[in-house]
């Protein structure tokens, strides 16, 4: 008798959202795909067809393209492997019920989230500088180690844009875990812990795989945004990405390519084949996380 | 005794599984949580530093904001940031912060309907195209803003929207962010909890409006968070569509003290930090739902 | 009263009523808007429509909207490309971002100027080589907003105190003979920092540029690469150096480490907004000259305002901006609000650009702005210059450390931005 309406219903649930997504993405999207298979450099140039062209040029005969790849790549392994992690670690620790003054702490965390952009320039690019910054005279000078040329060495630029994303990402990140770790029910752990399991062994057989879905979720999204950067680099090294290029990442040179030398339809190509990294890094990351399997 | 990493735990049984663990001294407890405590401080104090030095600097003049060594002091502690700012001489600061307010919490609201209603029919619902739509969902999420802008924008031109609140609000509010997290969140919620409902003769937007937003309290609340913190601090496309000053929303009065040759340090620190205060206030009243356990857990016993 | 009596005052008012808008004022109501991303430029342009309102057309009214910095190329850009929708009718555009304009060989979609300027006279009375920022195969686009003169401005107490004044300095050779002496005295200290800009700055004191007036690239011209290695030699001497930049720089202006800076005219703003503790410590010369007798200035920056060709009313448009840009009260107010030099020669030595200015040792800076200004020499335009200017700051790291020579450089970048040209066209 429910049958009609619960077949009805999710239809209609995911409409509003689905309606306008169709309106106000789709279109846009389409149009710009379209775009990415012509050639239109410069305020009401016609556009000339060329099909695969400017893909084909990206990946055989750009190098900075090739270069802002490999430099998001970077980053994006620094995310996964750095960020998330430590985001998880400060999670459970925040989640640990004798924990006092949570509050504060969770509040201090989610500051990087709301501090101006002017700020976390000026600060950081003092924290980085080579003379006059703060890790090389507070922190390496003591311990007897040379200065780091933090933003003017391109081996360094990177590590400097993790350690930036490290500090603006790690709360929020944290935030997400914690929220899995709540619906993670406490009579599972009680029930390991009656059994002699250590706390490692909780970790590992109880919570890990109740977090599974929020782990996946959270891994997506850093993907995405890794993919995605692009205030934090300009922040530090400007537009250009520093010397050599080190901190360039694709989004920048969606922007420079796009909007600062007008090749609006160049930049479109670089956006949809972002899309399709992003897409198949994502797809599978949650394979690998087994995401699809709900127990 | 329980030292921070231990679980807590009510039953007596569990009570003796403590004793097992007396294998740790009680010093070794004590240098653990100090350490725990010290790392947790010192990450907050790291973390917290640019925000205070944008608190302190609002205070300074760009003499001071450019001092070396960079401190959190105050020499000469001035007002004149303020002042300025909120006169409106310059910047209609506060006109603009009362569209950031209008653009914002309408955001949202529509947001959170939108997504929890879009996550809900994913979770709870097995339908047909739910997997293809998800992944579709997922690749559309992935284009960067900036490829759409232009096709976007022309679309708000031709709709009508430009210069108005709906052309920023709308777009917006369609986050496929916003609907995975509510997707994850309602999740976990039992199907059996449902069903029972469902005989019980509940609707299914009873389902949803009665059970599911309910128990999703804690994922709103920092849903709510993040959509209103992406809102508020949204640049490039309110840039884009809103066109006449007086519609402006604060960051774009703020970006234009960035100027050329000179550059209102002091007053754009002002007014970023006036600025993080609604947010603080959502975030810290909102704890309270964060905190909240209503999960199955509760449910189930 | 008879009827006709009657009839007879209906028609007389009705006529009256007809004809009294033109006894009154004959001006139609004009509304502009205009888009600036300089925020004293914004009160000035609202003060000369004020000053328009009294002395030209009571019914003018004039929008002026402000955004920051590059979003304004953006949105303007925007606009043009979905044929106008949203533009201003009036723009100022920064010299930087005005080449992107001008891609793809089409139309900017800006109004060209260059009957304006001949008809009122004004190009004899504009500092012309300003004007090349703006122009393009001919056409002007833009008037310049300010002359920016470069000029070297010192710690007099150090380099004074160390029996040297570089008011006499006359050419390059003179200051970096007292350079070597400060050194030698004071180790550390950097008479000459090489920041991102100096290396185009001297070029043009040289009469050279990245690009020249016909659009080629330049960047790999003997010249530049010479004036780029005789740079690194000096830093090798020891009195050039790279300085920090952001928050760092002012730390070394104030710990004494910098001692000079190569800079225009604006950049005095910056010394007293960020540096007020070193007031009264620094002046300012003309740049020494690569010759005797050569050029002691040359040019960094500058924003052309500029009418968007979608506009309505663009002769109320020019009308407007001749009368702000292009008149001896126009420019002066606009110094009084924004220290910029105007490059308008016949506002030049008017008394109110000319005080003393307590940051710089009671120096009268207008006049030796005024003096220097008239040589300022050209800064080429092209749709290129950006993303040349892109390449350049990339590779910049590499020739200040040794790790390229500037021949290297510069030769590749030529190679790319040539290849993009025809790549483009």
């Amino acid at each position: 008798m429910f049958g009609w309406r619960r077949k009805l219903a999710p239809y209609l649930f995911i409409s509003p959202f689905f309606i306008g997504y169709a309106f106000f993405f789709l279109i846009p999207v389409i149009q710009s795909l379209r775009l990415s298979f012509y050639h239109q450099v410069g305020l009401g140039a016609e556009p000339r067809f060329v099909g695969l062209d400017n893909y084909i040029r990206l990946f055989t005969n750009d190098a900075l393209f090739i270069k802002s790849l490999t430099n998001t790549t970077y980053y994006a392994l620094g995310s996964i492997f750095i960020i998330v992690p430590l985001a998880l670690g400060l999670a459970l620790i925040l989640h640990s019920p004798n924990l006092r003054l949570r509050e504060f702490f969770r509040l201090f965390y989610f500051t990087p989230n709301i501090t101006a952009g002017v700020v976390v320039g000026i600060i950081f690019g003092l924290v980085f500088e080579e003379q006059y910054g703060l890790i090389n005279n507070l922190l390496l000078a003591p311990l007897g180690i040379e200065p780091v040329r933090w933003l003017r060495d391109p081996n360094w630029v990177m590590p400097s844009i993790i350690i930036l994303g490290i500090w603006k990402f790690t709360g929020i990140n944290a935030l997400y875990f914690m929220v899995g770790l709540q619906n993670i029910p406490s009579e599972l752990k009680e029930a390991a812990v009656v059994d002699g399991a250590t706390r490692w062994q909780v970790f590992r057989y109880v919570t890990l795989p109740m977090l599974r879905p929020v782990l996946a979720f959270v891994l997506t999204f850093a993907i995405i945004g890794s993919y995605n950067l692009f205030a934090e680099p300009v922040t530090l090294v400007g537009e250009v990405g520093g010397p050599n290029n080190a901190g360039l990442t694709m989004t920048m040179y969606l922007y420079n390519r796009g909007f600062r030398e007008l090749r609006m339809s160049y930049a479109a190509a670089i956006g949809y084949t972002l899309a399709i990294i992003i897409v198949v890094l994502t797809v599978i990351q949650l394979f690998l996380t087994r995401a699809f399997r709900e127990d | 005794m329980a030292n921070l990493l231990t679980p807590r735990t009510r039953s007596d049984v569990a009570a003796a599984g403590y004793t097992l663990r007396r294998e740790k001294s009680r010093l070794q407890m004590v240098v653990e949580t100090t350490l725990l405590y010290a790392a947790l401080f010192l990450f907050a104090i790291l973390v917290g530093i640019p925000f205070l030095y944008m608190i302190t600097g609002s205070f300074k003049t760009n003499g001071e904001i450019f001092s070396y060594p960079i401190s959190l002091g105050v020499q000469n502690p001035t007002t004149n940031n303020y002042e300025r700012l909120l006169s409106g001489e310059e910047v209609p600061y506060l006109r603009q912060m009362g569209n950031s307010v209008i653009i914002a919490v309408s955001q949202t609201l529509l947001t959170l309907l939108v997504s929890s209603m879009v996550g809900w029919g994913f979770a709870k619902y097995d339908f047909r195209g739910r997997t293809a739509l998800t992944i579709f969902l997922l690749a559309t999420f992935a284009i960067p803003f900036q490829v759409t802008l232009v096709p976007l924008f022309q679309l708000m031109v031709n709709v009508g929207l430009l210069d108005n609140f709906l052309g920023v609000i709308l777009p917006s509010s369609l986050s496929a962010f916003g609907a995975f997290f509510m997707r994850q969140s309602m999740m976990s919620i039992p199907g059996e909890l449902l069903d029972a409902a469902r005989i019980d003769g509940a609707t299914e937007w009873g389902l949803f409006w009665r059970i599911g937003i309910p128990l999703s309290r804690g994922a709103l609340s920092i849903l709510a968070v993040l959509v209103f913190l992406s809102a508020w601090n949204d640049y490039l496309w309110p840039l884009i569509v809103l066109r006449s000053p007086e519609n402006f929303t604060y960051p774009l009065g703020l970006a234009t003290l960035h100027g050329l040759y000179k550059v209102e340090y002091g007053m754009i620190l002002g007014g970023a930090f006036i600025a993080t205060l609604p947010v603080v206030i959502i975030f810290v009243a909102g704890r309270k739902q964060i905190l909240s356990n209503l999960t199955i857990g509760a449910i189930k016993g | 009263m008879n009827k006709s009596l009657r009839l007879l005052i209906v028609v007389a008012s009705l006529l009256l009523l007809i004809v009294a808008p033109t006894l009154t004022s004959a001006q139609e109501a004009v509304s502009l808007e205009l888009w600036t991303f300089v925020n004293t430029h914004a009160r000035w342009f609202r003060e000369q429509a004020e000053r328009y309102r009294e002395e030209v057309n009571p019914n003018f009214e004039l929008e002026v909207v402000e955004i920051a910095g590059s979003d304004l190329f953006a949105r303007l850009r925007i606009s043009l490309q979905s044929g106008g929708v949203g533009a201003p009718d009036i723009a100022d555009i920064e010299q930087g971002s005005f080449g992107s304009f001008l891609r793809g060989g089409g139309d900017p979609g800006l109004v060209v100027l260059n009957d304006l300027l001949e008809e009122g006279g004004y190009n004899e009375q504009l500092v012309s080589s300003r004007q090349a920022l703006y122009t393009y195969q001919g056409n002007t686009y833009g008037i310049e907003h300010a002359l920016t003169p470069v000029v070297l401005y010192y710690r007099a107490d150090v380099w004074e105190g160390a029996g040297f004044d570089p008011q006499t300095f006359e050419t390059w050779d003179d200051f970096v003979g007292a350079a070597r002496a400060i050194v030698a005295d004071n180790p550390g200290v950097v008479p000459l920092p090489i920041h991102g800009a100096l290396h185009e700055i001297l070029l043009r004191q040289q009469d050279a540029d990245y690009f020249d007036a016909d659009g080629n690239v330049t960047i790999d011209s003997e010249i530049s690469i010479e004036t780029m290695n005789w740079l690194l030699s000096l830093q090798e001497e020891g009195i050039a150096a790279q300085p920090p930049t952001g928050d760092a720089l002012w730390a070394a202006f104030k710990d004494g480490t910098l001692i000079s800076w190569v800079g225009a005219d604006w950049y005095a703003g910056f010394f007293k907004d960020n540096a007020p503790e070193l007031e009264g410590l620094w002046k300012a010369a003309p740049l020494p000259a690569f010759e005797p007798g050569g050029r002691r200035t040359s040019v960094w920056g500058g924003t052309g305002a500029m009418v968007v060709a979608t506009s309505p009313n663009v002769e109320a448009a020019l009308d407007f901006l001749e009368f702000a840009m292009l008149s001896v009260e126009g420019n002066v107010r606009r110094f009084e609000l924004t220290n910029l030099f105007p490059p308008f020669i016949p506002a030049m030595d008017n008394e109110r650009l000319h005080a003393e200015d307590a940051y710089f040792s009671g120096q009268d800076l207008g006049a030796l702005f005024a003096e220097v200004g008239p040589e300022a020499p050209a800064q080429y335009q092209s749709p290129f210059r950006s993303q040349l200017n892109d390449l350049n700051t990339a590779a910049f790291q590499d020739i200040i450390d040794g790790i390229r020579t500037p021949e290297e450089v510069y030769t590749e970048i030529a190679a790319t931005i040539r290849d993009e040209m025809a790549f483009e066209s």
